[in-house]
């Protein structure tokens, strides 16, 4: 693959790399960071993306291990942050919310599942966990997410 | 799948800036690769010709690949229980298409198979693999290990087991391991009938495929999804890419594809997308009591109590490939309501848990290959209820290392990479081969192991 081609690539898939960032980090810097540097781990590992078909699912999951290191390294510190670009108005969503409310491992699943459109299969070489863990986290999410937007409904 | 919609804010701008500024600091890697392109010229040609070399020696005498994956994650003693079958198919009409059973072992209901196809040397190909009967009973099948490129279809759903792309731009050979659900109660039959049927097609469709069969590569990159189901929007770009009477005779594949059904062998043929050449057939006669196999049919004790609840082991399997166990959770001796606590609290998921094996020492048994497991609540004719747990798992696994392994809670600390075994609620199972067990199950009705569910309905979570 190309540079050009990575980097086309990558626009394309912008959004969801946000989306996955964001259900997996809550503060915004972070999800830049977290991206910034997984876009250049994928392209110094390049060598070890054996089919370009996968480099869509491949990128999501160094994505979410980086995010996953973010986690660790700093679990509720914020960013260094710039003043030169400003932060987006808050947003409101009770889904989006409740879904960020949850723990980040039935979190992820329901995000690739049902917002990104990945089959139980896809979901599981992206985690790299087996598919009957996707689908225990999957229902296992369901139900927090569906306690989640009660109490959400009720605040 | 039901899509949510997507509940996000825009994109913000500045995380696309840091996203174009990571881009712009991408170092151009071209050079590099082509050096170690030159470096590798002379290693590539040794390989090309030992692959060569294999490739001629296995199309006499097919593939080993079971055995291989096998030795290749240390299962070396049942490796060396895979029987070798190397039955080929008479090539009567010399088209130069090779189709050849490779491999056997039965464990448990599971009979795994591996095969060999070859098609000629000339022109692209599809194979269409149809599923393999068993004393007339078309078998559900599922895929573990692929050297291929194709599809992989539900037989119920789709008419066919399997497309292959063989050829053209695809290798002209591979070998694929399947396995066959079989109904165990064969197992003691000397004169099962063991049928498969290889429909050669060619075709002059541009199908690139990605290389790897689990990836859905008969249709453009990304456009089919594992469940069957044509991503219409994901195809929309590659057929614009391609000519317009590519893309026209696409178009039909994606119809075909589509909700509404998927391409029978026949409207592959009659919608022009291929054309038929040869088919090859091998009828098997399987002595399954000849077939080797390595099985635990019982653990040593069968109850525990566990989180205050009563946990009984009705049914246990482990076999080199695969884990099952199905028990029953109980709250005896406790009032209805009392009952009914300790039971959601034993399956309360909202502290995060859930249940899984791992070795005795607490770690993951790497149970690699996937699985399924779930309870469902069930009232008995007593009206006592008790939750019924069912999980299996695929693996390949050296039993040496599991003579004993843990059915335990999982837990996931906050901010940990790994999930922990809780090791002070883990029930301990010792495998064993059980006589009694055997014998019972030989004189009785074979029954199926309940189905796991995910419905969150058969749950009751309610305090």
């Amino acid at each position: 693959m190309t540079r050009t081609d990575f980097i086309r690539r990558v626009r394309a898939c912008e959004r969801r790399l946000y989306r996955v960032a964001r259900t997996m980090l809550s503060s915004e810097a972070d999800c830049e960071d977290a991206v910034q540097e997984a876009l250049l781990k994928a392209w110094s590992k390049l060598d070890a993306l054996r089919e370009v078909a996968y480099f869509e699912t491949w990128l999501i999951r160094i994505l979410i291990n980086q995010c996953k290191t973010f986690y660790r390294r700093r679990p509720h510190a914020e960013a260094e942050l710039s003043e030169d670009i400003p932060y987006p108005e808050t947003f409101e969503s009770p889904l989006l919310d409740a879904l960020k409310s949850l723990p980040h491992k039935p979190g992820i699943v329901l995000e690739l599942h049902y917002i990104e459109g990945y089959s139980v299969r896809e979901c599981a070489r992206i985690l790299g966990i087996p598919e009957g863990t996707v689908k225990w986290r999957l229902n296992q999410g369901r139900r927090l997410l569906r306690l989640a937007i009660g109490e959400e409904a009720e605040k | 799948m039901n899509r949510i919609m997507d509940p996000f804010p825009p994109t913000p701008e500045r995380f696309h800036l840091r996203v174009e500024e990571a881009l712009r600091t991408l170092e151009d890697k071209d050079m590099n690769r082509k050096r170690v392109y030159r470096k590798s010229i002379v290693l590539a040609a040794a390989i090309l010709a030992a692959l060569l070399t294999l490739t001629a020696v296995a199309a006499v005498m097919g593939n080993t690949i079971f055995k291989d994956e096998l030795k290749e994650r240390g299962a070396a003693e049942v490796a060396d229980l895979v029987q070798e079958v190397h039955r080929t198919a008479e090539d009567a009409d010399g088209t130069d298409f090779s189709f050849s059973v490779d491999e056997l072992i039965w464990e448990d209901s599971d009979l795994y198979v591996s095969y060999s196809l070859t098609v000629p040397q000339e022109g692209r190909y599809m194979v269409v693999m149809e599923a393999p009967v068993l004393n007339g009973e078309k078998l559900a099948c599922d895929a573990k290990g692929f050297s291929g490129t194709g599809c992989f279809f539900d037989p119920d759903e789709f008419g066919c087991q399997a497309v292959l792309l063989l050829g053209g731009q695809h290798p002209r050979s591979c070998g694929e391991l399947w396995t066959l659900k079989a109904d165990p109660q064969y197992r003691s039959r000397t004169d099962n009938g063991l049928f498969f049927r290889a429909v050669l097609l060619k075709t002059d469709l541009d199908m690139p495929g990605a290389g790897v069969w689990d990836e859905g590569a008969l249709t453009p990159p990304d456009a089919f999804s594992f469940s069957g189901n044509w991503r219409s929007e994901v195809s929309e770009e590659y057929l614009r890419q391609l000519g317009e009477d590519q893309a026209a005779r696409l178009d039909d594949v994606a119809a075909a594809f589509g909700p509404d059904g998927v391409l029978t062998l026949d409207e592959l043929i009659s919608t022009g997308c291929a054309e038929y050449v040869a088919e090859r057939t091998i009828d098997l006669t399987l002595d399954a009591s000849a077939l080797p196999q390595a099985l635990y049919n019982d653990v040593a004790e069968h109850d525990f109590d566990v989180k205050g609840v009563h946990l009984h082991v009705d049914r246990f399997r482990m076999t080199h490939l695969g884990v099952e166990l199905n028990c029953t959770v109980s709250a005896p001796g406790l009032d209805a309501d009392e009952a009914r606590r300790r039971l959601n609290a034993f399956f309360d998921l909202s502290t995060e848990w859930t249940w899984d094996f791992g070795t005795i020492d607490g770690r993951d048994p790497g149970f690699s290959l996937g699985g399924d497991g779930g309870a469902s609540r069930v009232q008995l004719e007593d009206g006592t209820v008790v939750y019924r747990v069912s999980w299996r798992q695929s693996c390949v696994q050296p039993l040496t290392e599991l003579r004993q392994l843990i059915y335990a809670p999982m837990r996931y600390p906050e901010g940990a990479e790994e999930p922990e075994y809780d090791m002070e609620n883990a029930v301990i199972l010792t495998p064993v081969y059980s006589e009694a067990v055997a014998a019972a199950e030989a004189s009785a009705t074979p029954t199926p192991a309940p189905e796991p569910q995910y419905d969150e309905g058969e749950f009751d979570f309610s305090n």
